[in-house]
């Protein structure tokens, strides 16, 4: 397996005159779950599509498992979901299995014969018959019957209950500890994404504004609490400031880096994922203009 | 066989909360050396959480000396975390219990403890560990 | 793609096969039985003379005459209609392209096994159908007297009209890889293909060469051909239309034009002279016209290739 899954430099995308994706420089190492967050028109569905080939870059290079994505190419190795995980509805099961093993020379069909028996999703159905959660784990077994090495899903449970989230998302993590691959899924509520990724990016009005393994970012952030009238004076030491959010008169301060110990009046502590997230989406706010971000969180 | 849980948002990393769920139960003697942990795809599945995660969880434990993969077979347990005795349990407590009242006397709220505890846990290195 | 291919327009290239079949078969039919009832001198008859002459079959003969100026020069547009634009259009449209341009295979691969596959259906559902037609009026061309000339059947022509059934395949994908829309890109196909079709079956078709000039006599007396227009020469050399030869031989006030007329305008000093094709030249033009159509078709699939390959659907 080749070290890195993708690697983008200085990617970019516009539509007209509106950039959807600008100067996007990201390297994912192979093997990890990548979580792709931000707000809805972030650019995260943008992104997805170059890296699939339903869309070609405006600017910059990519590649995926070690290969230059251009036209006409053909990505075997890449397997991709769309948010509505779309298959041909008139197609019964079986022949959705058909198509995968025609159009694919890296077809393993008793991997997914076996996944949806043991779903209970009869190989005769009508896909437009089954429910959205049936449909989804058809297209994840078409998906991963061929063996990908990357696996791109956008918003892959966006559309699906509680009950139906957790079943296709267990099936993704026993496909992964079957065998090893990168995934990347998109996600506008992150906190689905703390038990499932390893890696993270945050996109922004098609920025990136965060990349890297979340134990890292976790462990490299802190939060530090103290008096607002002394906001400027905040053992920060050499870090810096992410984020500040004043509630009372109380400030926060999202700081990357670990701060030195102690002034008693502040007060430092770990952020979760979420917190994370949360900082940098409002602090690209901030320096864009855009006001109170929408919420991130579902 | 232990049954593992993970709480998301308690900024804990899952794989360290893995890590001492099975010294919780070392200690309590649930976990007896020659035990089997579950497989990487049965914690996966299960929990609905990352494989990466139980692995490293895994790593962590035999790099502790806890626990030791043996390749086509899983991961089985080594070595047994002796409990400490009742009476040094109960002297531990005293002290932690007089720190408590100090952090509520100095306006600590339950929250605040736990997120500094967590916080001092995760950060504290013993002498001679690394 | 082939098992791809079929199973997603089994059912448009059912219909359309049970269309075209349908009238080679009903042509068949007929031909056939015309031919088991009467002998081939009285068939020849029965396209020369009045219903009277062969009153069973004056039916069959007006209901092509019927079909030949109304339904079978468009005939090629439903394979526009119906199999080209919805091609392309309604993977957009109901995004199942996200599926099938994310496979293994490329989008170019899985456009081309597409449109070769199909393309060839049609085109070999267009030949069967020409080629029953040919068989059907090939009487009416071979009498010892005979009204019809090939020409006369120019649009169902053996290449001609496979040809202009490969064209209106084509310019349905490009249409509806250029509206994204099944219904627009249907509408876009028909409007296309008559856009396309009228004028060169109209005024493009007659200049495939120049054509012939002899005087109307000689014309009539010889047989075939196709006869593109009628004018009239004074004594000078100088050429007239009909009614302005009318009006200079002094008729003022005739709605109609019959023997009377003409003998005015002979009198007059006019003659009569006719521009033609001869015969002959028959599978010149279906070659001119047949590979107009296949350039026109090469044409609208390297433009939808290049519309996918940019991505811009």
């Amino acid at each position: 397996m080749t070290e890195t899954a993708i690697a983008a430099t200085r990617l970019g995308k516009r539509y007209g005159q509106k950039w959807a994706l600008r100067d996007c420089t990201l390297r994912v190492p192979a093997g990890r779950v990548v979580g792709l967050v931000g707000p809805n028109g972030a650019g995260k569905s943008t992104l997805m599509n170059l890296l699939v080939g339903l869309d070609r870059p405006t600017t910059g290079e990519l590649d995926l498992l070690g290969e230059r994505v251009g036209p006409n190419r053909a990505l075997d190795r890449v397997a991709y979901i769309d948010q509505e995980h779309t298959l041909y509805r008139n197609f019964r099961v079986h022949e959705v299995l058909k198509a995968g093993r025609l159009l694919n020379p890296r077809w393993h069909e008793q991997d997914a014969v076996d996944r949806l028996h043991e779903l209970n999703i009869p190989l005769t159905s009508k896909v437009g018959r089954l429910s959205g959660g049936q449909r989804a784990q058809v297209a994840v077994a078409a998906a991963l019957a061929r063996r990908p090495d990357l696996l791109i899903l956008d918003e892959p449970v966006a559309s699906l209950d509680p009950v139906a989230r957790r079943d296709l998302m267990a099936t993704l993590m026993a496909a992964k500890a079957d065998r090893d691959c990168t995934i990347v899924l998109s996600s506008h509520v992150v906190s689905e994404l703390e038990r499932l990724c390893d890696h993270l990016v945050v996109l922004d009005h098609g920025e990136v504004r965060l990349a890297g393994d979340i134990d890292d970012l976790l462990d490299g952030h802190r939060l530090l609490t103290g008096p607002a009238a002394t906001a400027d004076r905040a053992p920060v030491g050499t870090c810096r400031v992410v984020h500040q959010e004043r509630a009372g008169d109380q400030v926060s301060l999202l700081v990357r880096g670990a701060p030195p110990a102690a002034d008693p009046a502040w007060h430092a502590r770990r952020v979760n994922l979420e917190e994370l997230v949360m900082h940098y989406l409002a602090s690209a706010a901030d320096t864009t203009g855009g006001g109170k971000h929408p919420a991130v969180l579902g | 066989m232990i049954e593992f849980r993970v709480e998301t948002g308690s900024g804990v990393p899952p794989y360290l909360q893995l890590v001492h769920q099975v010294e919780h139960a070392l200690r309590l003697g649930q976990l007896r050396v020659g035990d089997r942990l579950p497989t990487v795809k049965e914690v996966a599945k299960r929990l609905v959480i990352n494989p990466n995660t139980v692995l490293k969880a895994y790593r962590e434990l035999e790099h502790k000396g806890l626990a030791k993969g043996r390749p086509g077979q899983g991961t089985f347990v080594e070595r047994e975390l002796a409990g400490l005795p009742v009476e040094r349990q109960a002297e531990l407590r005293t002290a932690l219990d007089s720190w408590l009242a100090s952090a509520y006397q100095a306006g600590m709220d339950a929250d605040g403890i736990a997120a500094m505890v967590a916080t001092a846990l995760h950060e504290f290195r013993p002498e001679g560990s690394t | 793609m082939f098992w791809m291919t079929w199973r997603q327009h089994r059912l448009t290239l059912a219909s359309l096969a049970v269309v075209f079949l349908g009238l080679a078969g009903g042509y068949l039919l007929s031909g056939a039985a015309m031919r088991g009832s009467l002998s081939l001198e009285a068939v020849q008859k029965c396209f020369v003379g009045t219903p009277l002459t062969c009153p069973e079959w004056a039916g069959v003969i007006s209901t092509d005459r019927n079909l030949r100026q109304t339904l079978l020069p468009v005939l090629p547009a439903l394979v526009g209609v119906f199999l080209g634009a919805p091609l392309v259009s309604r993977e957009l449209e109901q995004r199942t392209f996200r599926y099938a341009w994310t496979q293994a295979i490329t989008p170019r691969h899985w456009l081309t096994s597409k449109v070769l596959l199909l393309g060839s259906a049609v085109t070999l559902l267009g030949a069967v159908f020409a080629a029953v037609y040919r068989w059907w009026f090939t009487p009416a061309t071979t009498g010892a007297v005979t009204l019809y000339d090939w020409f006369d059947v120019f649009d169902q022509g053996v290449l001609s009209f496979p040809s202009a059934c490969l064209f209106a395949f084509a310019l349905g994908v490009l249409a509806g890889t250029l509206t994204r829309r099944v219904v627009l890109g249907m509408g876009s196909a028909l409007v296309g293909f008559l856009a396309v079709f009228l004028p060169l079956a109209i005024w493009v078709r007659p200049n495939y060469l120049p054509t012939l000039r002899v005087d109307a006599d000689s014309y009539y007396s010889q047989s075939g051909g196709w006869a593109t227009d009628f004018v009239y020469l004074d004594r000078d050399g100088n050429e007239f239309g009909m009614w302005e030869a009318l009006s200079r031989a002094g008729v003022t006030s005739t709605t109609s034009f019959g023997s009377e007329q003409e003998e005015l305008l002979a009198r007059a000093g006019f003659r009569e002279m006719v521009d033609y094709h001869p015969g002959d030249r028959f599978w010149v033009f279906q070659l001119i016209e047949a590979g107009i159509f296949v350039a026109l078709a090469a044409g609208c699939v390297a433009l939808t290739f290049w519309l996918v390959r940019r991505r811009s659907v």
